[in-house]
Parts: structure tokens; sequence; C-alpha cells
């Protein structure tokens, strides 16, 4: 049973709120009423009963003994609840014999009727009497409050809160999502309407943030999540956004951002100056030290199978930098100057710029910078090792593998089976793509660095796989694949017919050989092409090109069929081989050929050709040169290798390490995969290589592989403005020179270069040249770095997550986006600062100075289009314009103003002070910003059409310059802040204070307040005035080291429990377990929140809630329904 | 039904969201249907389907539910349990004879004054449609015996 | 000196409470030495007469089952209370309305369109419906019918009730200290129900079972699928209503694998027992989502015969009255 005060005496206390409640409810009738209800004792009424002497009214008559249950009818128990709790606790009672009727906001500010108002009154009375007559006692529990404090956002506002707090000696976090604090104020140069300046007052408060002892300042973060630590007490968790420089080491001297290739938009200059991609938004900023920006892997390098790292030396060739563009080309290809010339560039496929013109020609610039240093050297390996490898084929693959065996301390030897070394490079590639002395040199280098090379030893002849096993650590084979698809038709064998391979190869090793006067060749790929050009070179007078499907299906790279076609090889399509004409007396002397026509798509995807029934034709030729594909066709080395083999006669390998069935032995390239590019061979080679440095040192040979090979990256490039360019196409040869072996195209001078370079869209913003790892001294740049979660346990947050500007493309009528000079507010805050883009010049596109300026005020604010309130900064900012504008310049100045509200102290005398300096106003909501001129003077003007209200007349005035008043909006994430921190948001979106009066920093949730504009537009010191009460705020919180727990928790009443469980999983806050031994569930109240869900739903009424009792809401409810 | 009749509504609301809107109303002076009454409880978890029979029991014409929008509530999840029993009580109401219409559930958050302006008055509106709901009085003996039940057990 | 006098009546019922008394076995001998069966009907000949001649009081106790429907069942419980000291409502349907209380889903009207008309099985083409009063052939000789009440109220909603005991029909173990305690003049305070006031899950045999966090994801009848014997029933999707409902009957539905209905009705606490029971099983939904919440309640065929099997009348709606005496549903 609980104890009680003996029988209800209950008094009632109708408050007149003034006129509030008065006006509308018949006080004194209610009162009369109040009288007659069950227990109540006394009734009295009183103008403001939340005064000392309305709270005295009571305590006298508790104090009397007239009374020992109070019902208080008056305002809203959010409101003062607390108050006459107290003062019924000063009366000697428990505070809990206590009800509140709220007949303000409830009744008399919400009827229309006064008559109705007075019954709502009465039933309400008469349920709060009816309740507090079955009230309990109840104590209060205290909880400890932690004593740090989390500061969200490191505006103006967020700074002073932080400050406050640390000078009160508490522990403060300051968390800040930006690489700076400072917020829109840093970026102000003056500040209305005292004109002193923002920086002056405001980086002295930045520094004192740095250097306070009690300010842990988290820049670059963002809160994570917030979750209740205990009951009073949240656990943050913050991420430290990875900058890539480390903040403790980094001092700021910006060497790094000298050397930085990469420029980009200014955000903190609203894009009207630029910035590297290590960069430090403004020198005085806090902390003083840089950021990179960086998006991930450019998609030029991520489609690159060795991912060349393109975006970072076309940069820096961009800049002039050639010297390193090289180091970073070395960085992943030891074969250059070869890939130069002959790789597929995948990289260019996937160049965003092809989005806006043409891409880069990538592989022309790699080949510039290996032209322009001939004798560059390779990197020397960093370590040494004993294991020696065999590697057989010295193609791209064999060679890629043999140089990053080697990076990696080991010794590889090559085992070539032809007299030159370089495998398809060296005999199917003619020397005018690439010239051998090009191949030779690279090779050189390779050996230069430690690599040996046997030619002339065939792998299963020479030498035998035992040997190689035997002798060295692992062995890789390489040897491509080199034999001839034949073409399967009559007369093939005859003299003068050859194979595109066997013929370039020849021509390769042997030098031009005379073919005849009319060549033939059949084939569409790039050795096709080789062979037919070839051919020209060697002394044909007519070359074609004979193809089954048409120009659209050619596998050639189609800038060489351009060239081909140039030098003269004339083409046939839709025609394939049936018979070669001819004798072994005669050797060739024509091919028949039967018409094709394009049928059903093949596996290919390409459409398959159907020959034409009895289309048959005859060309005559001296030569026949066939080029129609490569088999590897190791099936019978294998098996005498002992190395399985796939059915397409190609080895057996792991897709992941390249090993095949014999261990240590691993297989790459054309020989697994059948003919491919030269740039898969590498991939290749060097996949093998990192298997077998893993193999040999017993390592897992297949974790974390998956980022190998080309992939596509996922991120989007606005590419909107770009000025389209087309590729710069790179110098060649004059037609006359093609038949010679020289080589075609001579590459890109450095002016050409530079200018190609610069195409680039700088797809990733840092280009990972590393440059700036080089010059940095404290060596504090760190590529690897990642974002970290930090969790911290805090007692009160502070959020001051500040605004966001209206953007006014929304608003077409300003010209925004459109017109050049028109600028919104904050950007000519940054054109007017004296450490801004153009110095504290004010200045239009052109560089001149502008002879008129119109301000529009209200752009986006009291706009039912957009927002429909004031954002009451704009009128005063607007004033400080024009006074800016007249202090600098000659311009005469219009202010286009609704309604000029200068309400602050000081405020109405800037604006006279404003208007003797000359600045007009014209009182009118604009029409348009146009361009249009209706007369010679608006000519190369911009227009503002406005009805001016005051002289009623709608006016044209032309301008040079426009200014946006831009209102303010809640940040776009607020929504998603507002739901970390579970407090609520206005219709707008500004966060919602506890009570607009009396509650203007407090929120619904205990323990977080708000500061700043993110509570709604507020000029500066009216933010750092409301940081200050947030301040004293959770200061009074975490000082008094505990909390008071409003006393409604649940409890479970256990001789009636039958241990059901109902309760048990309702519970979000796990209050509630289940005790075996009692086979009864119990309440934690420690954890219990008082929701009273568990109440709610106990089948057998075991369950209750202090304050909310079954009981208490019964009698409620049988109160507001008794009467009325 | 004599014309002068005016529904009666009981307003369950929970204190975070939904009373903190209807003072809202309050302070900005929203006038509106003087019919309902509002019952403050913590969350509208707490929100005993029996607290919805004894209000109709008691003479309400309609009853209205309150709570916080999904995804806000102050305790997480209290407001997906009223969901669920409400969804239940609807349908044993409505076989039991009651219009679904006189029992109503509202999302309505701390800043959305308007918007318990609005649902007090289409509430009002709309039991003033359906008219008084006449529930069938059981015996004198009920009342008395309740009062005892109570005696015996909710006080002890 | 003569043993105490008492009386058995069976109002709106099926006959089972009866059983029950026989059911005691043995045990009724115990009582009949003790007490002075004196009226009842089912098993012994004494008609209204004789109870019209006793005097009030005259009866140590009055065992009354079956709810109240027609007049001659209000006028049986009036004089029954009159006469005796102790009014006991025996069972679910004097205490709650039991089964037959679901009848106040639809009015007198309906019920009789339905059972002497529109039912299947009837044929009634004159549509003969019973009369209170019917004139007999020639002579004109009046037949009265008792009349029959618009709705089906409880015991108490009809007359003074002491004590109630619960169940369909009551426990053997419930009525043997019921009347113990009556013959040993050891009653609990009026008004009380004379069994445990804990819920069925503190003697379920499964109770061990249950775990802690139950969510439910869809709702079976026993119909549905193959009930695990040992299992909390309630775990296994099944409407088992043991955790809203008094205990004291040693859960023997539970024990032969069906799920517990209520029979015994709700504790002191708890005003209404359908919306008690109706809150525990909707909170354990397990959706957040409304669609998915109404699909899953839609799988509970017959709410009200589920949560009010056994006490609509008792319910705090009691019931609705009808503006047209049509069928509901």
């Amino acid at each position: 049973m609980p104890e009680t005060n003996g029988a209800p005496k209950i008094g009632v206390y109708v408050c007149h709120c003034g006129v509030n409640i008065a006006a509308k409810v018949n006080v004194s009738e209610v009162v009369e009423f109040a009288q007659k209800l069950p227990f109540v004792t006394v009734a009295r009424e009183y103008k403001f009963m939340c005064s000392d002497p309305g709270q005295e009214l009571i305590q006298q008559d508790l104090r009397e003994g007239k009374v020992n249950r109070v019902v208080v009818a008056s305002c809203s128990p959010l409101m003062h609840e607390a108050t006459f709790r107290r003062a019924t606790a000063e009366g000697g009672q428990n505070p809990f014999f206590f009800q509140m009727a709220n007949i303000r906001e409830h009744v008399s500010w919400v009827t229309e009727d006064e008559r109705d108002a007075t019954e709502k009154a009465k039933a309400l009375i008469a349920a709060a009497v009816r309740r507090v007559a079955v009230h309990q006692p109840l104590e209060r529990k205290r909880v400890p409050v932690h004593p740090h404090v989390l500061v969200v956002g490191a505006g103006i506002a967020g700074i002073e809160a932080a400050l406050k707090i640390a000078d009160a000696g508490k522990k403060v976090y300051l968390v800040e999502r930006e690489p700076t604090i400072g917020g829109h104020m840093a970026k102000f140069d003056k500040t209305f309407p005292t004109l002193d300046c923002a920086a002056c007052i405001l980086t002295p408060k930045m520094t004192q943030v740095r250097a306070h002892p009690n300010i842990e300042l988290l820049t670059y973060s963002e809160v994570e999540s917030v979750e209740p630590y205990d009951l009073r007490n949240f656990k943050v968790r913050i991420r430290r956004k990875a900058r890539y420089v480390n903040e403790d080491t980094c001092t700021g001297c910006g060497l790094c951002a000298d050397v930085c290739p990469v420029t980009v938009p200014s955000e903190f200059d609203e894009g009207l100056g630029t910035r590297k991609a290590i960069y430090r938004p403004f020198p005085q900023a806090v902390p003083n030290v840089f950021t990179i920006s960086r998006r991930g892997t450019p998609p030029c390098q991520a489609a690159c199978s060795i991912h060349q790292n393109a975006q970072g030396y076309i940069t820096l060739i961009a800049q002039g930098k050639f010297k390193e563009a090289l180091e970073v080309i070395l960085r992943d290809n030891p074969l250059p100057s070869i890939c130069g010339r002959i790789c597929t560039h995948p990289c260019t496929l996937n160049c965003t710029r092809a989005t806006v013109d043409e891409p880069l020609n990538i592989p022309g610039l790699k080949r510039f910078v290996t032209d322009l240093f001939p004798d560059y050297k390779l990197p020397q390996p960093k370590a040494n090792r004993s294991e020696r490898i065999a590697i057989v084929g010295s193609g791209p693959a064999g060679l890629m593998c043999a140089y990053e065996l080697r990076q990696r301390g080991y010794w590889p030897t090559i085992y070539e089976a032809q007299p030159v070394p370089g495998g398809m490079l060296a005999l199917g590639i003619p020397a005018f793509r690439l010239p051998r002395d090009v191949i030779t040199k690279e090779i050189n280098r390779l050996k230069e660095i430690g690599i040996e090379i046997k030619t002339n030893t065939p792998l299963g002849k020479a030498i035998t796989l035992e040997q190689l096993r035997k002798h060295y650590a692992a062995v890789f084979i390489g040897i491509g694949a080199h034999v001839e698809r034949k073409l399967k038709i009559p007369g093939e064998d005859l003299p003068n017919v050859w194979g595109g391979i066997e013929f370039l190869r020849r021509v390769n090793l042997e030098g031009p050989f005379k073919l005849g006067e009319k060549v033939l060749v059949i084939g569409g790929g790039n050795s096709a092409i080789d062979a037919a050009r070839t051919a020209l070179r060697c002394g044909a007078k007519e070359v074609t090109i004979v193809y089954r499907r048409t120009r659209a299906e050619m596998p050639a790279d189609p800038k060489e069929i351009a060239a081909a076609e140039e030098e003269g090889v004339t083409m046939i399509f839709l025609a394939a081989p049936k018979t070669i004409l001819g004798s072994k007396e005669t050797g060739v002397t024509g091919l028949e050929c039967l018409r094709m026509k394009l049928g059903a798509p093949d596996a290919s995807g390409r459409p398959a050709p159907e020959p034409i029934p009895g289309s048959e034709f005859v060309l005559s030729c001296d030569a026949i040169i066939a080029t129609i594909g490569q088999v590897p066709d190791i099936a019978s080395l294998g098996e005498q290798l002992g190395i399985e083999t796939t059915k397409w006669g190609t080895f057996k390998v792991d897709g992941v390490t390249l090993e095949t069935n014999v261990p240590g032995v691993f297989a790459g390239g054309d020989c697994v995969t059948g003919p491919d590019v030269v740039v898969n061979a590498m991939y290749a080679g060097k996949k093998a290589a990192i298997s077998i440095d893993r193999y040999l040192n017993k390592l897992d040979m297949r974790a974390g592989r998956e980022l190998e090979g080309p992939y596509r990256t996922e991120y989007a490039i606005d590419t909107s403005g770009t000025p389209v360019q087309k590729q710069i196409p790179m110098p060649a040869i004059e037609l006359g020179r093609r038949r010679t072996f020289d080589e075609v195209h001579t590459g890109y001078t450095q002016e050409l270069a530079i200018a190609e370079a610069k195409r680039c869209l700088d797809c990733a913003i840092c280009c990972d040249c590393r440059l700036c790892s080089t010059v940095c001294e404290p060596k504090a740049i760190n590529y690897e770095m990642k974002d970290k979660i930090e969790e911290i346990v805090v007692g009160a947050i502070i959020l001051a997550t500040g605004f966001k500007t209206f953007d006014p493309r929304r608003a077409p009528y300003t010209g925004y986006g459109r017109y050049d000079n028109v600028l919104t507010a904050l950007e000519f805050e940054r054109m007017v600062n004296s450490a801004g883009p153009t110095g504290g010049k004010i200045l239009l596109k052109n560089g001149k100075e502008p002879k008129s300026i119109g301000i529009i005020h209200c752009v986006g604010s009291r706009d039912k289009r957009f927002n429909p309130y004031c954002s009451r900064v704009c009128c005063m900012y607007s004033l400080k314009f024009a006074h800016l504008v007249k202090e600098r310049t000659k311009a005469e100045v219009y202010n286009f103003y609704i309604d000029l509200r200068a309400f602050g102290k000081g405020y109405e005398e800037f604006y006279n002070r404003v208007l003797s300096e000359g600045a007009r106003l014209i009182r009118g909501n604009i029409g348009e910003v146009t361009d249009v001129a209706l007369s010679p003077e608006e000519e190369g003007k911009l227009i503002i059409r406005v009805e001016d209200t005051l002289a009623g007349v709608v006016r044209r005035i032309p301008v040079d310059m426009v200014i946006l008043a831009t209102g303010l909006e809640p940040q776009a994430d607020a929504e998603e802040v507002r739901r970390k921190f579970s407090i609520s948001c206005s219709k707008e979106g500004w966060f919602l204070e506890r009570h607009p009066k009396l509650a203007p920093v407090s929120t619904f949730t205990d323990g977080v307040f708000i500061a700043g504009t993110c509570q709604g537009p507020k000029d500066i010191p009216d933010a750092v005035a409301q940081a200050g009460a947030a301040a004293a705020e959770a200061l009074a919180l975490i000082d008094r080291g505990f909390v008071e727990l409003e006393p409604n928790t649940a409890f479970i009443q256990e001789e009636l429990c039958s241990g059901c469980k109902t309760c048990i999983p309702l519970c979000p806050f796990n209050a509630i377990s289940f005790t075996s031994e009692k086979g009864i569930a119990v309440i934690n109240e420690a954890l219990c929140k008082g929701c009273g869900t568990c109440v709610a739903a106990c089948p057998s009424g075991a369950a209750q809630q202090h304050l909310f009792t079954d009981e208490q809401i019964y009698e409620e409810i049988e109160g507001v329904l008794s009467y009325v | 039904m004599s014309n002068d009749w005016e529904p009666k509504i009981v307003a369950f609301f929970c204190t975070w969201c939904t009373y903190t809107a209807a003072d809202l109303a309050g302070i900005s002076r929203m006038t509106y249907a003087p019919n309902g009454r509002i019952v403050r409880v913590m969350c509208s978890g707490r929100i005993d389907p029996q607290f919805v029979l004894k209000a109709f029991a008691d003479g309400a014409d309609g009853v209205l539910i309150g709570g916080c929008h999904p995804g806000d509530c102050h305790y997480q999840a209290g407001n997906y349990k009223a969901l669920r029993r409400y969804t239940l009580l609807k349908r044993v109401l409505t076989e039991m004879g009651i219009e679904p219409e006189r029992l109503r559930l509202e999302w309505i958050s701390a800043s959305e004054g308007d918007r318990v302006q609005k649902v007090m008055n289409e509430m009002a509106e709309q039991v003033r449609r359906l008219g008084p709901l006449h529930l069938e009085k059981a015996s004198r003996r009920a009342q008395v015996k309740e009062k005892e039940r109570e005696a015996v057990g909710v006080r002890s | 000196m003569s043993k105490p006098k008492v009386a058995f009546y069976w109002c709106a019922s099926c006959g089972g409470c009866e059983e029950a008394i026989v059911d005691l076995a043995e045990d009724v001998l115990k009582v009949v030495e003790a007490v002075d069966i004196v009226f009842w009907p089912v098993a012994l000949d004494f008609k209204r007469a004789d109870v019209e001649a006793m005097r009030d009081g005259e009866l140590a106790a009055c065992f009354v089952n079956g709810a109240i429907r027609t007049s001659e069942q209000e006028e049986m419980a009036e004089l029954l209370r009159k006469r005796s000291q102790l009014l006991i409502a025996f069972g679910s349907c004097s205490h709650l309305g039991g089964v037959p209380g679901l009848a106040n889903l639809w009015d007198r009207q309906a019920i009789f369109d339905y059972v002497y008309k529109e039912a299947p099985s009837v044929t009634n083409p004159e549509g003969v419906v019973p009369q209170e009063q019917t004139k007999l052939g020639s002579n004109g000789y009046a037949l009265t019918l008792p009349s029959f009440r618009d709705s089906v109220r409880t015991l108490d909603q009809t007359v003074e009730v002491d004590y109630y005991l619960p169940g369909c029909p009551p426990p053997v173990k419930l009525i043997v200290n019921a009347v113990m305690a009556i013959l040993e003049n050891k009653l609990p305070p009026k008004g009380t129900v004379l069994a445990p006031d804990k819920a069925l899950c503190e003697e379920c045999p499964r109770k061990p079972t249950k775990p802690d966090k139950l969510a439910l994801k869809e709702l079976k009848r026993p119909h549905q699928t193959h009930i695990d014997s040992e299992k909390c029933l309630l775990a296994q999707g099944l409407l088992c209503l043991g955790p809203a409902t008094r205990s004291g009957c040693s859960a023997p539905c539970v024990s032969a694998n069906m799920p517990c209905t209520g029979c015994l009705g709700p504790t002191s606490r708890v005003k209404d027992y359908g919306a008690k029971a109706l809150s525990a099983i909707a909170s354990l939904i397990d959706s957040e989502d409304g669609r998915e919440i109404a699909a899953i309640m839609e799988q509970i065929v017959d709410p009200v015969g589920t949560f009010y099997r056994y006490s609509l009348p008792a319910s705090l709606l009691h019931r609705r009255v009808r503006r047209s005496g049509g069928a509901q549903a």
C-alpha cells in the first residue's frame, strides 16, 4: 500500500494569466464549479498563479492544512509544472501531490466561444481533481552528468560557446566538418553596423580555440551517431575524415601547395578564386594545416591493366614539370616508350573528357615525356635477394614479370627462343610504328638493373623445364602465341602466299624484300594493317585489304586504318577468299573471292558474314598476306612440359595466381589468354611476379588481389561549362617519306604536349603525383591515411551548425548564372575582402570597375515561392555593401528593397549614414534583371525592371553589376542532423527551441542545446549572445554534476507478475529482464526512460508507471467526460 | 438526436510531439473546435486499448491518438507499438459495430501546431456527422462492481 | 443441527458447469455430507415454487451458472438473490457472459431472423417465430414463453453478486476451495474472483521454453501447423491467451497442445479482458510498417471471437445499441 497523506483535501487554483485566460474563460464560474467537486476543500482564483504571491496562496493553504493536494489550472505543464511542484513541496507536501490543468494553451487561446472555453476548462479541472486524488508520493532520482561537452559546428556561435565552456574549466570537443573553423563569418570583409573587419575580431577567437588547453578541436570531422550512454549522457561517434596530412606534424609552411600541379576553384572564395588540390582554405585557417582533396582513383588509371597513373603525369606535363612526369610514369611502367607508341590505351577509352569532346591522347603524352629524356634510367631495385627466377619468353609479359621481380630484389633470367628479345614487340610490330632502337633501349634499361636475357634458347629444345625448376626458385612462362591460323582454302601453300606474322617477322629480322607489284592482304585486324603498310614499304605498288565484314566491324584501331588509307592502301569489304589462283611455276596470280552479306550477330557480337551464292569474282595479284590471327598452339609443348592445357590450346592456370598445375611454375600473356594487347600481357607479367614473390615468401597467394587489373570507377564529374577543345593531333612525317621504315608519328612538341595535357579535367582532383611529399620537410603527408571513427562520452551537446545561403539559380528572374556580373552576397563579400580573389577591388568580369551597381534585397526571403520568412540580415549587409562600394569606387549604388528592417542597436543610425553617403534606395520588389536593351544608354548593361511603389511607376535601371541579397536557409542536411540528435525542426527546417521565449536555446531533448543560425536567421551579435546562453545552459547542467529525473519510471508488482515476458522485447532500452529464480520480469530503474510502453502491453496489469498509473489515467478520462 | 448535441472527443497525446504541438497551436492562437479533451501521456506507446474503450464507455463519441512521426519517437519505437495496437483495435471496434472513423491515429510533430488545429476540426466534424455513440448501459450493478474491483484490485 | 442449505441453478449455459459439479467425483460426497442441496433443477426434482416458499436468506449459498438472456432467468436470479446469503456466479457465462455473450454482436431481431428463417438448415415457409403469448385451439388457452432480451448480460449485470468462480467450466480444484472457504467461513473480500490473481504462464508447463524476446512475424491457428508439444505455443505463433488469463486451471488445454482461449477471464487489475489481451499480442507483432502490420493482423480470422470469446457482455463497451435491428457482420 502506498503511504498517502490521509484523505484527499484538494485545493484548486485557477489562474487568470492576466487576460490570457480570463478573457475567454469565466474564471469565477469555474472556481464555483471546482468548489463542488469531490475532495475539493479550497478553490481560489488569482491573476498570476506563477507569481510569488500566487505561489504563496498555495503554500499557505498547504501549511495551514486546508489542503494536502494541489491542482493549478493555468498554462501548459511543459511551462510551469516544475514551478508549482516546487511550491507544493515548499508547502510541506510531496511535490507529486500536484496536477496541472492546461486551460491556456489548450483552452483560452484556441477556443472561439467563451461558453465553450469555460465548459472545456471545467472538464480539464474536473479531470485534474480526480487524478490528483489518486496521486502517490514519489522520490526524484539523481543521475550523474558527464562533465564533458560537445559543440558541433565551429562558426562564430560554436567558437563562442566552446570558449565560454572551456574558460569555465570544462573539457569541450569542438567538431567542424570543414578543414578550418570560422564558418561564414571568416568569409566576410566588414561587419555591420560598426564596420569593424570580420577577420580582426574573429581570428583572435579562432587562435584562442586552437590554443585552449580545454578544447579538443576536431576539424574535417562529422558526427556519425549519437546514442544514449546511460540515462542522461551521450555516446557520440565522430568520423575524422582523412585529410592525408598529419595535423600534428604539418607546420602550415605551404611548400606543398606551391608544388601542387592541380588547381581547382576555391570553395572559400565562392569559386571566384582558385586553390590547389592540397590546400588551406585561407591563410589564418585554424588549424593551420593543409588538406588534400582526393576523389579516388581516376577513370583512366582504373581502366589501365597496370594502373599507370595517367592523371599524375598529365597534370605534371601541363605544368611543364616533365622530369617529375617521367618519375610518375616509371612508378608503374618499365616500358613507357613502347606503350607510349603502340598501347591500345584503355585509359583514353575511359577518359571523362570524351563526354565533353574527345578523350586526351594519353599514350601520346607519355611518349612525349620518354622522347624528351631518351636516356632515362629505370629505378634501381630497393632490395637484393638470393633467389634466381627463370622467365621463358621476352615479350611484354616476360619483361614486365622480370622487372617486377627485380624490383623486389630477385634475379630473373629470361630465355628467348628468337635471335632478338622483345617477342611480338620486335617480331610482329613494324619499325615505322615502333622503331627498333626504342625496343633495344628499353631492353637495355632492364639489363642495366640486372636482368639477364638469353636469346636463341627455346624451351623444350635448348633447355628443359626440369632444368629450370632445378636451378631456379620459380619459373614464369610467357611464350606468347605465334602460330598463325590457316585460311584452309585451296592454293594456300603456293609460293608468295604469306602469313601476316610470318611476313612481318621476316621483314623485322631480315629487312624489307621484294613481294611483287600487287599485294592482297586478307583480314581486318591491326596486324593486317601493319602487313599492308609494310608491304607498301617493301615496294608494292598496289596494296589491297580484303575483309569479309565492313569497315565498322574492323577490329583494327581506326587511327591505324586511316593512316593506311592515307598511305594508299585500298580496301575491299564484304569479300571472303575462296580459292588462291596460280601454280608452282607462276606463283600466285589471283584470288577468287565470294561476296558476303552481314547476318545475325555471332559469338563476338559482330554480325556474321554470310556468302552470297554465285557471287564469285577474281582479284589478280602477285602476293597474298593472310593475317587472320594466331593461336598459341602449345598443346604439344604443354604435354612435353607436363603442364595442363585448355581445349583452346592455351596453358591452364589459376585465374588469381597464374600458377600452373606444376608447383612454382607460372604462366601468363598470350600463351594463356590467346592473342591479346600488350598492356594485358604486361599485367599478366606483373600479376605473376606478385604471385611468385608471395610463393617464395610462403604467403597467401590469393589474399586481397581484387583490385588488380582494370576496373571502372564510380564517380561522376560535373563537366558542365567545360569549353569544347578537341584532341590535338600528333605530328607525323609527310606522306612522301611513308615508303621508308622511318617512324610515322614524330611526337608532340613541348607546346603541343602542354596544350593537350591542359585538357585534363583533374577527375580525382589530387593527381597522386606525390610532389608534395617530396617537398614536405616534416614528412606530414600520408597518402595511405583512412577515415577514423572516434568515440566520446559527453553530458551536454550544443548544436551550432549554421545555415546555407539561398541559391539564386532557383530564382531565374535574378539572371544569376546567366549574366556574368550578377553576384551573390557571399561572392561580393569575397570580392570586397582584401584577402579575397581580387584583393578587395570591386571589378567586373572584364576587369573594369563598375560605374553603377544594383543591390537587390529579399532574394529568396519573404517570398512564398521560396521562403516565407525574413532572413533578418540582408537589409543591413546590403547597406554595408552600399557603403563599401561608395568607399572604394565612384559607382552609383541602388538598393531595391521591400521594407527596410534596421531593428538592431545602431542599425537605424547606420542606415542614415549610408543614405547620407548617397546610396539610392528604391522601394519595390524587382520584376527581372535582363540584358535586353530598349535604349542606347541601356546597351551593354544589366537592366533591373522594378515597380517603384513610392513613385507608383515601373522603372528600368541600367547597372553594370547586380548583387543579390540572398537569404539564409537551413543546412541541406538539417533533417538528417536533427534525427541524429533526436530534436525537432520547424517547418522551414530550422532547429526547434523548447520554448520560443523562455527556452530559446534548449530543445525537447534534455542536454541538447542550439545556438546561432541553425535555430533561425540571425546576425552576429544575436548568434554570439545565443552561444553564450547555450554555454550557460550546458555549464549549469554539467557543473551541478547530476540531474533529477522525472520519477515516471515503470515498475512491476512482483506478486502479480506471471513471468509471461511480454514486456521484455518492447523496451527499446533493454531495461527489462527475466529473473529465472523468481520466474518474473524486473525493470532496471537506472535504464528505464519512462515511456510506459511495457505497461500498456502487460497482459495481467502487473506493470505500472509512476505518475501515469492505469488508475490515474482512468480517473482523468472519467474526469474529462463526466462534466460538460 | 437533438441539434444542440455536441460530440465529445478524448485525445491521447504524447508529451514530446503532439502535446507540444497542441501547446504551439495555442501559442500561435489557432482556434479550433472545443470538443477535444486532451489527456497527456509520456509516449503514444503508453496508450492501452483499454483507455480507448474506457473513453467510449464513459461517453466519448470519438477518440484521437497522437504520437511522433515514425522514426521520431522520443523513446525510439513507442509509436510503432501504438500503431500495432491501433490497427488491431480498429478491427475489433468495427466488428463490434463502432464506426472506424470514431478512432483516429495521427502522427503530429512538435512543430505542427496547424496540424493539431486541422485534425481537431476534422475529427469534430467527422464525429458530428456520425452522431452520438449510444452504448447500452451495462446495468447499475456493473458500475458498483467496478468500484469494488478497484477497491480490491488497482488501488492495492 | 441442520446442515447449511445450498442451491445450484443454470441460466443461459451449456450444462458443462453442471458436469463440473459431477466432476467433483468422490469430493461431491464431502460436499453432500457438509451441505444440504435443496434446489438443483438439473439433478433434483424441486420447482420454483419450492424456492419461493423459502425465507429470504434461507439459502447459505447459491451457485448460478449461465448468462442472463431471458426474463425467466432474470426473475430466477432475483429470486435466488433474495433467498441466498451468498450468491456465487459460477462459470464463465455468469461471470463474464461466456460464449452465449458473443450473441451481443447481433440483436434479438437478427438472431430470430437467422435461427428461424435464414439458417440453411431451416424450412419455415410460413416464417413462424416463437411468440411470448400464444393462443391454443378454439378454447383460446394461452401459453406464455419468457421474453427473449435484446442482449446477454452477466449475472452481476442483473443482480448483486458476492463471489465469482471463473472458468468454462470452473476447475474442480477451485470449486472445492470455494466450498471449503464457505464452510470454514474463510472468504476473501466481497466481489473477489475465487481464483489466483496471476496469469496462466505462472503455472504453464511450457513457461521455461518461452524466449525472453518474442517477436511475431505470423500468427497461426492450431490446424495450420505441426505443434511442438514442449515449446511455448505463443513462440510457435499460436494465439495463446495464457499471459492475459487468470491461472488456477493448471493449464489443461495448453498441456493438450491447445492454446489458452481465456475462459478464466482477466486478473483483478484488468478492466477489459479483450482489449488487454489484444494490446499484449499486437505489441509483439514484428513489424514497423503499417501495411505489413495490418497483413499480419489479418491472420487473426475472428478478432472479437478470439479476444472476447468469454467476456463480450462484460467488456467496457458492453455492446453497441443498433439503430436498425439488422444483423451485423
